[in-house]
């Protein structure tokens, strides 16, 4: 008999990411942010690994390049912590700077600090499925090996 | 130098480096000369922490307590400056002992010094756990290095017992958030002096076991023995020169500076753990037969003395703490990195460095021991000034036990020539400082005088 497991994990992908981008965008008024965007993210790859298997998991582009991801991520916040300091404001200044007209619709307002949180929900991302992809790796290569 | 230049300098290089084989000569000089930067960023904001205001920004220009406030104080520059010397000078060291054998190492140890350097400089009791962390996930990966199944480990009851640190540090610092409304150091403090008097003990308690934990004093230290040991030579100087730091600093930091009506109550409890851990490195270190674990237990009995010079009343205890500290992590880094080698350099500087952690002139380690030696008897803790003298005495019989069991402190085997000059910079810088106190008892003497609201 099929497990309905496996087929169920995998409809929860998408709308998992879906929410942790959501987690990510609202951060800036409200509860979420980039590092529960990123853990959220990273859960529920964890999710497919745990059900269908390393191989089945690594299909998708983001899970095989997770750890270059994670440098993107630290190049995204400390460009946007840092670069400010070129034009003359304080690290981590938020542009447009208070007061100056927002770009963005309803409850999404575009400014720099989003960067940043993309920037450490990548980080966080990468961090957790590389972890993740070493724990599966060494446990795969181990039942292979053994008795 | 504005404030921001040794924060950026470590981030942008550890984000560069992530991308490169850390494995490759350039890379690990890129690594070397980016560290060699960043001490020299550090250095060069030495006048303006000797200022009448010392050098601050909040982050993106917002009010104080929205934005997180940054500053540099005499304090927070001696330690970053002996921390990134210790990190430079160990990363010198792997890189020129035979190459590095792992990818990621120069980038870990950069990040290391990022954390490090965020963590001196932060004035915000939760940007403080973000870079304490920082600086811990680096260390949980540098600890690993050798992927020997002794280093991992190590690795394994390293991060078991420093995350059991870091959680108690957490709920500290959301105690603090709920009792006094502000995560600002400056703010806290302020709230401290018009506030109860006992309100703050439960976070104080708490922080003091968390920065136990990352010392090693008595009874946190159980860690220490073991991950001493079984990581690799290269990484316990790492862990006991540069990363044993944040546990000193941040018991100087949230106990003199933010909380000082909580250190008045603690002192004979920290007298008490400060004895007790000195007795007890000092015996253990005397019975055991690895000299890594000599060294280990000998870090403990320094972890106590520091401990029990904080105990002490009056401004002479807290100097001997921080001169305690600043000599003790250039110790450690030297007796670690002396380790297996052979060779006479290394038996020089080992020898120097164990006769500066048993405080014999003229070496660092007198300075800072007889500064507490002297605090001690001025106070009339008579008992203390003889565990002192005691725990050196002892302390020198067990470093130089080694020299019945480990051949490679009695035979000239050849010494690679770089590896050998990494250990005697830091063994003569030891000698140096011993013929010539004055910068180490002024940094102990500022750094406290910076401080300020101590009665």
């Amino acid at each position: 008999m099929r497990s309905f497991v496996p087929p169920l994990s995998r409809l929860l992908l998408w709308p998992s990411l879906i929410i942790a981008l959501a987690l990510w965008l609202k951060g800036g008024a409200s509860v979420g942010g980039g590092f529960p965007a990123g853990a959220f993210a990273g859960l529920a790859v964890l999710l497919q690994y745990v059900t269908v298997g390393r191989d089945q998991a690594r299909r998708y582009v983001a899970v095989r390049y997770a750890a270059p991801l994670a440098g993107v991520g630290l190049l995204l916040v400390v460009g946007t912590a840092f670069m400010p300091v070129l034009a003359g404001y304080a690290p981590m200044s938020l542009f447009p700077r208070p007061g100056q007209p927002e770009l963005g619709a309803g409850g999404l307002h575009l400014h720099t600090a989003l960067i940043f949180e993309g920037g450490l929900m990548l980080i966080v991302f990468g961090l957790v499925v590389t972890v993740i992809d070493r724990f599966a790796l060494r446990t795969g290569t181990e039942e292979e090996s053994g008795p | 130098m504005p404030l921001w230049g040794p924060l950026l300098l470590p981030w942008v290089l550890g984000a560069v480096l992530a991308f490169l084989d850390g494995r490759r000569a350039w890379v690990a000089w890129l690594a070397i000369v980016g560290l060699a930067g960043t001490l020299l960023c550090t250095a060069w904001l030495l006048p303006q922490a000797w200022s009448a205001q010392a050098p601050q920004f909040i982050t993106g220009d917002w009010p104080v307590g929205v934005g997180i406030r940054l500053r540099a104080d005499q304090l927070s520059i001696v330690f970053a400056l002996v921390s990134t010397a210790v990190l430079l000078g160990t990363l010198v060291y792997e890189h020129v002992a035979g190459g590095i054998t792992s990818r990621s190492f120069p980038a870990l140890v950069v990040f290391l010094g990022a954390g490090l350097t965020g963590v001196f400089f932060t004035s915000d009791a939760f940007n403080f756990y973000v870079f304490f962390e920082l600086a811990m996930t680096s260390a949980f990966a540098l600890a690993s290095y050798g992927e020997k199944p002794r280093n991992l480990r190590a690795a394994f009851t390293f991060v078991v017992v420093n995350l059991m640190g870091s959680t108690l540090f957490l709920t500290a610092v959301v105690m603090l958030y709920l009792t006094t409304g502000t995560l600002d150091m400056l703010s806290i403090i302020a709230w401290g002096q018009a506030g109860p008097p006992f309100a703050l003990v439960v976070p104080g308690t708490l922080l003091l076991c968390a920065f136990g934990v990352k010392l090693g004093f008595f009874p946190f230290h159980f860690w220490a023995p073991a991950v001493y040991r079984d990581a690799g030579p290269t990484v316990a100087a790492l862990l006991a020169g540069a990363l044993a730091n944040i546990g000193s600093y941040g018991l100087l930091r949230f106990g003199v500076d933010v909380m000082p009506q909580v250190l008045a109550q603690a002192r004979p409890l920290l007298e008490i753990l400060g004895a007790a851990s000195i007795l007890y490195g000092s015996v253990l270190a005397l019975s055991r037969r690895d000299t890594r674990e000599v060294l280990a237990y000998a870090s403990i009995s320094q972890a106590g003395l520091i401990i029990a010079a904080l105990g002490l009343n009056g401004r002479e205890g807290l100097c001997a703490a921080v001169a305690l500290a600043l000599a003790g992590s250039v110790d450690k880094t030297a007796l670690f990195l002396a380790q297996d080698r052979g060779g006479e350099r290394a038996r020089r500087a080992y020898s120097v460095a164990a006769f500066s952690t048993a405080g014999v002139p003229p070496t660092a380690g007198f300075w800072s021991k007889a500064w507490l030696l002297r605090a001690a008897l001025e106070q009339g803790h008579t008992p203390l000034a003889g565990l002192v003298v005691l725990a050196s005495a002892l302390s020198l019989l067990a470093l130089f036990r080694a020299y019945q069991r480990e051949k490679w402190l009695r035979e000239g085997a050849a010494l690679h020539r770089g590896t050998g000059a990494v250990v005697y910079a830091l063994s003569l810088a030891l000698i140096v400082v011993g013929l010539w106190p004055e910068p180490l008892l002024r940094a102990g003497r500022d750094a406290i005088q910076g401080l300020g609201t101590l009665p």
